[in-house]
């Protein structure tokens, strides 16, 4: 979007010729952005002139937000400068100062009125109370575009508007306690261990999976990372949801019940066991040999395998057939 | 025969903005351009003295001559180590031909307010403000070194760059 500010910069009928900065309040800025052209008419040839934009503080205070020199300015035709960059805000007016004789061209009524300072009040952040000329319009025009570049931002900001856009190249670092939000939690984050981190940055640390140790429980994305690195487990561990899958092996002794997933494992029961449930199943389908004693009786699965019977007729031992 | 057309260094608007050089050059139509007429007009003979400025009828006594303004006054960013060819060069690519063309058709399109007064049309104006402050219009160069002098920069480089006339769209 374009954006003008001030009065169009023609021959009028007077004109100022004292060394005072002016600002015109006639047609403030339309838009943020750079002032990149500045139209000037002069009565007479004017040294110096530099041109600015300014805003009020309050009462009649007025402050410089920036400027730039134009040097010698010839009078007697509209003179167009460019090549500019003066930063400008939506409000602001247009001022310009000159050292010497300032012959800046006028019309005494019908206009908004100028406001001037006697000195120089031009400079950033310059700030000086000023006097009104009332009705009064001077030729004095900017023009430029909306915009400007990236506002640099820190991990703190949350962003709004444009400035979540303008934020989305340079990457920001966000601290552990940081939770990121908009633009920040779009581009790759480096996030430390006690980070939890959510939305995109959840999907990041999939790249990068948390290391974790087998007192960590997991949740989330952290669980399924797991997956590809599994827990080695001691056996006192329980296992649970999706830890208990990679388990290569639990060794229980002779104490330790098992239990549902883990009964499937390949488990070295020893002898004093008795098995049950899906072990005896395990058993019964010849995958694993349950080493049964005489003194045993054996039931279910047990007794269909490899049950041994002392004979007790015949001489010597021989096997009952 | 086309209008010569000179771009002139004009020291008086070398500064630095946000730590970059700019060098301000004064475009002035010659005879037979269109913009010409517009800007070949009445200068004082002497400095008016207070009394006179305070009084009009006083100061339209002042004896005058004409003279030649510029047509358009534009600033170049440059590197604080350009040489005194680089930038001929520079100014010649940004006022090529085309440039010219444009420039002086744009900022002739007027309309008279009164016998005296006139004014160059907005929408001529936007397209000048267009074409002059397009990337490859501004110029380049590297910031000015933080611990440089800028006053003694700015004398260094007018003394480079003085007397600094180029005939352009040739």
């Amino acid at each position: 979007m374009a954006i003008d500010i001030g009065l169009e910069a023609i021959n009028r009928a007077s004109a100022y010729w004292m060394s005072r900065t002016y600002v015109a309040l006639d047609n403030p800025a339309n838009d943020s952005g750079s002032i990149n052209t500045v139209e000037i008419y002069l009565s007479s040839s004017t040294n110096s002139v530099t041109a600015g934009m300014v805003y009020l503080v309050s009462g009649t205070t007025y402050k410089v937000r920036d400027s730039e020199s134009i040097g010698d300015i010839a009078g007697g035709s509209k003179q167009v400068v460019t090549g500019l960059d003066i930063d400008c805000e939506s409000g602001d007016l247009i001022g310009a100062y000159s050292p010497n004789y300032f012959y800046l061209k006028i019309d005494g009524t019908g206009y908004s009125g100028v406001r001037y300072y006697s000195g120089e009040c031009i400079d950033p952040g310059d700030e000086q109370p000023f006097s009104l000329l009332d009705g009064d319009g001077m030729s004095l025009y900017g023009t430029g575009a909306s915009g400007g570049g990236a506002t640099e931002k820190f991990g703190a900001d949350t962003g709004a508007g444009a400035d979540t856009k303008a934020s989305g190249s340079p990457l920001a670092a966000i601290n552990g306690s940081e939770t990121g939000s908009g633009a920040d939690s779009l581009p790759a984050r480096d996030i430390a261990l006690p980070e939890s981190g959510s939305g995109v940055d959840a999907l990041v640390s999939l790249q990068t999976p948390a290391a974790k140790t087998a007192s960590d429980t997991g949740y989330g994305v952290d669980a399924s990372v797991s997956l590809q690195a599994p827990v080695a487990k001691t056996a006192s561990d329980n296992g649970s949801g999706v830890e208990a899958v990679p388990v290569s092996g639990a060794f229980l002794v002779g104490s330790d019940s098992g239990s549902a997933i883990e009964a499937f494992i390949d488990r070295l029961l020893a002898a004093a066991e008795n098995g049950y449930g899906a072990e005896a199943s395990e058993i019964g389908g010849g995958g694993l040999l349950k080493h049964l004693f005489a003194s045993e009786l054996g039931e279910g699965a047990d007794g269909l395998t490899a049950k041994i019977e002392i004979p007790t007729k015949g001489g010597g031992m021989r096997l009952w057939t | 025969m086309p209008p010569v057309v000179t771009a002139t260094f004009n020291g008086s608007g070398t500064h630095t903005k946000n730590g970059w050089l700019k060098v301000r050059f004064d475009l002035c139509y010659g005879q037979g351009s269109k913009t010409y007429p517009l800007h070949y007009v009445d200068h004082f003979d002497r400095e008016p003295v207070e009394e006179e400025l305070a009084d009009e009828a006083l100061l339209a006594l002042i004896p005058t001559h004409k003279e030649l303004n510029p047509t358009i006054c534009h600033f170049i960013t440059i590197d604080h180590e350009t040489t005194r060819e680089e930038l001929e060069a520079k100014v010649r690519e940004i006022f090529d031909a085309d440039t010219l063309s444009q420039l002086d058709n744009l900022l002739s399109d007027v309309e008279w307010l009164d016998a005296i007064r006139w004014r160059v049309k907005e929408v001529s104006l936007r397209q000048v403000v267009q074409l002059m402050n397009a990337s490859a219009k501004r110029g380049s160069g590297g910031i000015v070194p933080y611990s440089t002098d800028t006053k003694q920069l700015i004398e260094e480089v007018n003394a480079r760059f003085a007397g600094l006339e180029v005939e352009v769209g040739n």
